[in-house]
């Protein structure tokens, strides 16, 4: 939103809301560049896309957690290709890059350095991959109302109808899911550290 | 993290509504002092912001992925990306003299009114949950009403703030959007219009896809085509592959 409807505030709210329109033409829109500049500097389309999409989950959080407000699209265009950029260039100075052939494990925390975000967070990168990993472990309807809920930003009017239940039935089965889903962490994180 | 987790339901909703900024200046307030006084608060709302940010970015990177797949894009030999709007050129330059003729072939209104209404859907609207400011709450009031289809309604408001703004982008395009959800393709065309051009709107493509509509909705595809031409979203290209088929 522009002009009198303070335009900051408006794509930064889209933004932390995960509205679709604006984050899918957002990638749309910058993706091309970024393939573009790691094409031409020794990589491929496989590693763009990843450069791509960890900057994007980058740019993402650091408008979540009020660091970056961006004041326009081309803000939000400059940002993300810079992160991409700086992001491919440490990848190609790295020395393990020399000696391989696919996207290492290691290129999601690299996304972090660029965002400044990782000095105040008490979670590590490996933990937060497995609260993912168990996301996806959880049974469908869960990880489903879960992902309605908090991503999707439905009501709990909206999911009980998709759901065919109660509106307090389906409050209560989200709590439960989240109750699953940290009790799936903690076991998960237990057999990280006995490895 | 401890095994017990004796977060109560109420807790977890004034935590939801917190980080979707569901609360109101005073309730906010009053969160974030419990959050400074109350240690044990303040580590359950640690461990469900940890929970609900790993949701959220779950689901983004699946999202990732599905908008990866509808990148239209294309690799030359040497490995220079092109875009496919030179082919789409091509297409639209070979396909224009059948569309013509079979504009005049056929029945040019009913297949207009069938293209409109297969590919009109209302544009969503905005998030109306987060907190408001306070100039931009009759805003989002109306944007109540017109999510709830109450388009006329919706108008009264919008048009009000619009004398205000003439030359709001979001404003011209929502009005412009519900006239076109109320049939009203000549009135929508109005507004729409006037934002045509204002490629830095958050609405650039989406101003495109429904004016061409609106055109369309008007018996005048030639324009709606032109109009595509300059639009390069997914729903542009389907909307045009159709009119020139």
């Amino acid at each position: 939103m522009r002009k009198n409807l303070n335009p900051d505030l408006f794509l930064a709210r889209s933004l932390i809301n995960n509205e679709e329109g604006l984050l899918k033409s957002i990638y749309v829109e910058n993706y091309p560049k970024v393939l573009s500049f790691i094409v031409k500097n020794n990589g491929n389309e496989e590693f763009a896309k990843d450069i791509f999409q960890e900057a994007f989950i980058c740019l993402w959080k650091t408008v979540k957690a009020g660091k970056f407000i961006p004041s326009s699209r081309s803000a939000i265009n400059a940002y993300l290709y810079r992160i991409a950029r700086n992001m491919w260039i440490d990848q190609l100075k790295s020395h393990a890059f020399k000696n391989i052939k696919s996207v290492p494990d290691d290129l999601e925390m690299r996304s972090n350095v660029d965002s400044d975000m990782s000095a105040d967070e008490r979670y590590n990168d490996t933990e937060k991959a497995a609260l993912r990993n168990c996301l996806n472990y959880l049974d469908g309807s869960c990880k489903k109302i879960l992902i309605a809920f908090y991503y999707n930003r439905a009501s709990m009017k909206e999911i009980a109808e998709s759901f065919e239940i109660e509106t307090a039935s389906a409050r209560n089965k989200k709590y439960r899911c989240m109750e699953k889903l940290r009790a799936a962490f903690l076991e998960e994180m237990k057999n990280v550290k006995k490895v | 993290m401890s095994q017990e987790w004796n977060i109560s339901s109420d807790e977890m909703k004034q935590m939801e509504d917190f980080r979707m900024g569901r609360l109101s200046e005073e309730e906010r307030k009053k969160f974030l002092e419990k959050l400074e006084t109350d240690l044990s608060f303040k580590e359950k709302f640690e461990e469900f912001k940890f929970l609900m940010e790993g949701i959220e970015e779950s689901a983004l990177r699946e999202k990732l992925n599905e908008f990866h797949e509808d990148i239209h894009i294309k690799k030359t030999g040497g490995g220079k990306v092109i875009n496919k709007i030179s082919f789409r050129v091509f297409l639209i330059a070979a396909s224009l003299v059948l569309v013509i003729g079979a504009y005049f072939l056929f029945f040019a209104a009913d297949r207009n009114e069938k293209i409109f209404d297969k590919y009109f859907t209302p544009d969503p609207g905005l998030a109306t949950t987060m907190g408001r400011a306070a100039d931009n709450y009759e805003f989002y009031e109306a944007m109540v009403k017109y999510k709830r289809k109450n388009y006329k309604e919706a108008l009264e408001k919008w048009e009000i703030l619009l004398a205000k703004a003439p030359e709001n982008d979001t404003l011209n395009y929502f009005i412009g959007l519900a006239h076109l959800s109320l049939g009203d393709a000549k009135e929508a065309v109005l507004y729409l219009d006037k934002i045509r051009n204002d490629s830095d709107s958050y609405f650039y493509e989406d101003t495109h896809y429904y004016l061409a509509l609106a055109y369309i909705k008007m018996g005048e595809p030639k324009e709606a085509i032109i109009l595509l031409q300059s639009c390069d979203s997914k729903k542009c290209n389907e909307l045009l592959k159709e009119l020139v088929k």
